[in-house]
C-alpha cells in the first residue's frame, strides 16, 4: 500500500514535470538564442573584473574603434579610416558618423577621448591597460576625428584598440568622480550604455543577462531578437542544456566532450585555428636553461603529436613558433623544427655538458638536472604536467611537479618570476607583435615570463613595432620567427584549434573564432 | 525563557566574533589575492593602483579593525570583484539559497520521517530492506555525481525538466516554473540530509518500541496505530529533531556543490567565486550570514524540544 503511494508520488511529480516544462519552439527570423557564461558578468568593458565572462557580452554591448573582420584583418567598426604619421608617433582615427548609443544620444570623439583617459590614468588600474602604455594622450580633433599621440610606435595598435576596448559613453559618468567609476554599479551592472547591435533588456544577478537587439545599429539591424547569457560555471551544465536544447552555441574547452555532442542530429561542430599558443617557459635566469642547446634538446624530447592526439583529440597543431598561422602573411613556415627524437636530445645534452649520472639523470659539474615545473591546475595542465616530466625522464631531466591553483599559481609563481619553469598559455590579439612576450624591457614588469633577453630579438620586436609599411612588417617578423623556432625563449608545444558546437538552425556565424563572431553577430539569424 | 535567550544571543554573539576573526585571518593570509589584481596580463603599477584602491596597502590589523567597526554596523563593504556592495549582492542571493535548502529540508522530512518509521514498525521486513538499500545509496553517492546523473537522464534524455538556473529567461513569474526548477537541485540537496534522517529516525523508534511504556500501552489493548503516534514516534522524534540541528550545516555545505552545478543565484554559487576569486569582504558576508542562518537554526531546533518534551524547559 505504501510502496503504491511512493509510486503515485513519483508518477505525480513526473507528470507535472513534463506538463510545466516550457514549450521550446524556434521561429523563422526573430527567435533568440542562449550562450553559456561561466560567471556574473560586468558590463564596463575596462572594469578590473571584466573578465572572460564578460567579454561575449561586452562585444555585443559596446564597440571599439576597430574589429577583427570576417577576411581575418582589422577593419573599422566605430573609426571608419585611419592613418599613421611617419614617425609612426600620430595615429589620426576618423570616425563613423550619425552613430548613437542605445539611449539615443550622439557618439562623438569626446566619448573615445572619455574612454582612453580612463585607460591611461594609472590611479584606475584599468583591465587590458598594458596594451596601451605607449598612449601618451588622447586628443580631439573635431567630433568625428581624434588623434592618439604615442611616445614609442606600436604598429600593432589597430589591433589593441580593437579587443575588448569598447568605447563607453561619457555622459553615464557625467556626475561621477574618477575615483568612482568602478563602484558605479547603474552603469557596470544595471544598466550599461552602448552602440552595440543589442542593448541590455533584463539582467538577474547570478542566473542570466539578456540583451535585445538594436534596430538602429549602424552596422545593420540584427535579425535575431534577443540573446541570452546564461550564468552556467559547469561545463557539464553547459552540455547538457546544449543537448536539450536550452543554448544555442557553445565552446568545448576540453576536446574529451566533443564526443558528447558529436553525431547528435541538428548539431554542427567546428573547429578552426585561434592566435593561442601553449607553452613551457624556462626561467632564462636559472643556469640550467641558459645554454640554447639544452632548450632545442628538450623540444627534440617532447612527441608532441602523441601529446596532442591524447589530450587534445587532435584538436591543435605543433607550434613552429609563438606566432601562428592565423596570422596569415606574416606567418613564416619554413623555420627550425623539432621533430620528436630521444637520439638527438641526448645528444645536444651531452655536447652542452650534460652526462648520465649512476641513477640515468643528467649530471654537470657535480649537479643534478633537476628543476620544479610550476603549472595551474586548471583545464588539463596537471596530466599534461606529468606527461612532459615523463618525457623529460626519458633524457635524463627531472622535473618536479609544482602544481597550484590559478589565482596562487599567478600570485606565487607568475608575478614575483618566481619558478624554475611553467606551463601555461598566450592568447594573443591577431598581430605579430610579440614585444610585450619576450622584449627584453619586458621582463620584470610586462608578459616576458622566461626573461628572455636577446638584443637581436629585441631589434626585430623593436624593428616591427616601427615599421609603417605592411611588407617591411611582414620581412621583420618572419625573420623573428626563424630566430625565436632556434633561440627558444619559449619552449613552445601547440597551438591550440578553438572548438565549438552550435545548432544547425544559427545561421550567418562568420568562420572566425566566435570571440570576434559576436561582433558580428548582426549577421547572425535562425532558420 | 527570556533569560535564556539572552544567554543564547550572547553564546551567539562570541561565536560570530570568533568565526569571523578567524575567517578573516584565514582568507587573508591565503596564498593568493584579489582576482582583479591578480592576472596574468596585469603589469605592476596597475596592481598596486588597485590593492590601493581595495585598502589591501594597510596593515592587516588596521583592516580587521575597519571591518569589524563597519561590520557591527552590518555594512560588509564592497565586493574586491565588481566591486557592488555585498550587502546587496548578499540580499539578492540570500532567499535563493533559504528557498532551496528549504525546499530540501522540507523534502527530506516529508520524506524521511515517514521511511524511517515504515523502516522500524517491519523491521526486516522487505519494505525495510528497500529503505535501508536507498538510504545507504543516498548516503554513499557523491552530490556531484548524482546531480550530473540526474541531469543526464531528466534534462538530456527526456528532456523533462530544465538543468539549472531558478527561471526561464524573459518569462514572468510562474510558481510552475519556479517548481520545475526547484526539482532537481532540491532531490541533489536532500540526499545530504535525508538518508542520515531515514537511519536516525529508525533507530530512534526501534529503540522506544523496545521501551517498557510501549509494552504497557500495548498491554492495555491500545491500537498499535495509536501506540506509535501518542507515544513512540513522538518520543522518538526528540534525537531526531537534534540530527535536524546538525544537518542544516549539512545542508549549507551541500548548497555549495549543488548551486554550482546548477547555476542556482545563490550563496553557495556566491561563495564558490568569491573564494576562488579571493574576494575578502564577500567571502566574509556571506560567512557571517551562514553562520547566523546556523545559530538561528540551532536554536528554533532547541526551542522545538520543549513543543515535544513538556519536562524540558528553558527558564
Amino acid at each position: 500500500m505504501r510502496v503504491r503511494i511512493l509510486a503515485l508520488v513519483v508518477g505525480i511529480v513526473l507528470v507535472t514535470g513534463t506538463l510545466i516544462t516550457p514549450a521550446r519552439s524556434g521561429p523563422a527570423g526573430g527567435g533568440s538564442i542562449a550562450f553559456p557564461i561561466v560567471g556574473d558578468p560586468t558590463f564596463n568593458p575596462w572594469h578590473p573584473r571584466h573578465f572572460v565572462e564578460s567579454i561575449f557580452v561586452t562585444r555585443v554591448l559596446f564597440n571599439g574603434l576597430t574589429k577583427w573582420g570576417k577576411e581575418s584583418r582589422w577593419v573599422g567598426d566605430l573609426a571608419e579610416s585611419w592613418e599613421v604619421s611617419a614617425d609612426g608617433l600620430t595615429w589620426t582615427f576618423k570616425l563613423r558618423r550619425g552613430v548613437k548609443w542605445h539611449d539615443g544620444r550622439d557618439f562623438t570623439a569626446d566619448d573615445v577621448k572619455f574612454t582612453y583617459d580612463i585607460v591611461l590614468n594609472p590611479q584606475l588600474g584599468a583591465t587590458g591597460r598594458a596594451a596601451f602604455t605607449n598612449i601618451r594622450e588622447v586628443r580631439v580633433v573635431d567630433p568625428t576625428t581624434v588623434q592618439f599621440l604615442l611616445s614609442a610606435p606600436q604598429a600593432s595598435l589597430v589591433a589593441a584598440v580593437g579587443v575588448n576596448a569598447g568605447i563607453i559613453p561619457r555622459h553615464a559618468f557625467a556626475n561621477v568622480a574618477p575615483a568612482n567609476y568602478w563602484t558605479h554599479d547603474a552603469f557596470n551592472k544595471r544598466t550599461p550604455i552602448g552602440t552595440g547591435a543589442y542593448k541590455i533588456k533584463e539582467y538577474v544577478s547570478g542566473s542570466y543577462v539578456t540583451l535585445e537587439k538594436n534596430p538602429a545599429y549602424f552596422g545593420g539591424a540584427p535579425s535575431i531578437d534577443t540573446i541570452t547569457f546564461k550564468v552556467l560555471p559547469d561545463v557539464n551544465a553547459q552540455i547538457a542544456q546544449f543537448l536539450a536544447g536550452d543554448l544555442t552555441v557553445i565552446f568545448i574547452d576540453n576536446p574529451a566532450l566533443v564526443r558528447a555532442v558529436r553525431g547528435r542530429p541538428n548539431v554542427e561542430v567546428n573547429t578552426l585555428p585561434q592566435n593561442n599558443f601553449y607553452y613551457m617557459a624556462p626561467n632564462h635566469r636559472n643556469p640550467l636553461f641558459q645554454d640554447r642547446r639544452v632548450r632545442q634538446a628538450i623540444m627534440h624530447s617532447w612527441d608532441r603529436p602523441a601529446m596532442i592526439k591524447g589530450f587534445l583529440e587532435g584538436f591543435a597543431t605543433p607550434a613552429s613558433s609563438p606566432l601562428t598561422p592565423v596570422l596569415r602573411n606574416f606567418f613564416n613556415p619554413n623555420v627550425k623544427t623539432y621533430e620528436f627524437d630521444r637520439a638527438k636530445a641526448r645528444q645536444l645534452l651531452a655536447e652542452a655538458g650534460w652526462r648520465p649520472g649512476p641513477d640515468g639523470i643528467l649530471v654537470k659539474d657535480g649537479q643534478r638536472f633537476r628543476f620544479a615545473l610550476s603549472y595551474p591546475t586548471v583545464q588539463y595542465f596537471e596530466p599534461l604536467a606529468a606527461l612532459v616530466q615523463q618525457y623529460l625522464r626519458a633524457v635524463g631531466i627531472e622535473a618536479t611537479l609544482d602544481g597550484a591553483d590559478f589565482n596562487t599559481f599567478i600570485s606565487q609563481k607568475l608575478l614575483p618570476r618566481r619558478f624554475d619553469a611553467l606551463l601555461g598559455w598566450w592568447i594573443m590579439p591577431e598581430d605579430p607583435d610579440f614585444f610585450n612576450y619576450a622584449h627584453s624591457s619586458a621582463a620584470e614588469r610586462g608578459f616576458n615570463l622566461p626573461m628572455y633577453s636577446n638584443k637581436d630579438a629585441d631589434a626585430l620586436m623593436e624593428a616591427g613595432r616601427k615599421a609603417t609599411s605592411l611588407a617591411e612588417r611582414e620581412r621583420v617578423y618572419k625573420r623573428l620567427q626563424e630566430l625565436l623556432a632556434e633561440d627558444l625563449p619559449y619552449l613552445q608545444l601547440w597551438w591550440p584549434n578553438e572548438i565549438r558546437a552550435w545548432h544547425t538552425r544559427l545561421k550567418g556565424v562568420p568562420p572566425i573564432h566566435l570571440r570576434a563572431a559576436f561582433q558580428w553577430v548582426n549577421e547572425w539569424r535562425l532558420e | 525563557m527570556g533569560r535564556y535567550l539572552f544567554e543564547r544571543a550572547v553564546q551567539a554573539l562570541v561565536v560570530l566574533l570568533v568565526v569571523s576573526t578567524i575567517t578573516f585571518l584565514m582568507v587573508s593570509l591565503a596564498p593568493g589575492g584579489p582576482e582583479i589584481m591578480v592576472t596574468m596580463e596585469s603589469t605592476p603599477e596597475q596592481r598596486e593602483a588597485l590593492a590601493r584602491q581595495l585598502g589591501l596597502d594597510q596593515p592587516l590589523v588596521v583592516r580587521y579593525v575597519k571591518w569589524i567597526a563597519s561590520a557591527v554596523r552590518a555594512d560588509f563593504g564592497r565586493s574586491f570583484g565588481d566591486r557592488r556592495k555585498v550587502n546587496e549582492v548578499i540580499r539578492e542571493r540570500l532567499p535563493n539559497t533559504l528557498l532551496l535548502g528549504g525546499a530540501a529540508l522540507a523534502f527530506s522530512i516529508a520524506v524521511g520521517i515517514p521511511a524511517g518509521i515504515l523502516s522500524a514498525v517491519r523491521r526486516y521486513s522487505t519494505s525495510d530492506y528497500v529503505v535501508t538499500f536507498f538510504s545507504f545509496i543516498g548516503v554513499s553517492i557523491p552530490a556531484f555525481w548524482f546531480a550530473i546523473l540526474l541531469i543526464l537522464v531528466f534534462t538530456v534524455r527526456f528532456n523533462l525538466l530544465p538543468a539549472s538556473g531558478i527561471a526561464t529567461p524573459g518569462m514572468p513569474f510562474s510558481l510552475a516554473d519556479r517548481l520545475a526548477h526547484l526539482v532537481l537541485p532540491t532531490t541533489v540537496l536532500a540526499t545530504a540530509t535525508l538518508p542520515s534522517l531515514v537511519r536516525f529516525m529508525r533507530s530512534a523508534l526501534i529503540e522506544e518500541i523496545g521501551q517498557d511504556y510501549v509494552r504497557t500501552a500495548r498491554a492495555k489493548g491500545l491500537p498499535t496505530r495509536l501506540v506509535l503516534t501518542r507515544h513512540a514516534i513522538r518520543n522518538a522524534l526528540i534525537p531526531v529533531v537534534t540530527v535536524l540541528g546538525v544537518l542544516i550545516p549539512r545542508l549549507v555545505g551541500g548548497a555549495v556543490i549543488t548551486e554550482t552545478i546548477f547555476g542556482w543565484p545563490g550563496m553557495g554559487q556566491l561563495a564558490v567565486a568569491s573564494t576562488i576569486g579571493r574576494d575578502f569582504p564577500m567571502v566574509m558576508g556571506i560567512t557571517v550570514v551562514v553562520a547566523v542562518v546556523v545559530i538561528v537554526s540551532n536554536l528554533l531546533v532547541d526551542l522545538a524540544y520543549g513543543w515535544l518534551d513538556p519536562r524540558i524547559t528553558y527558564g
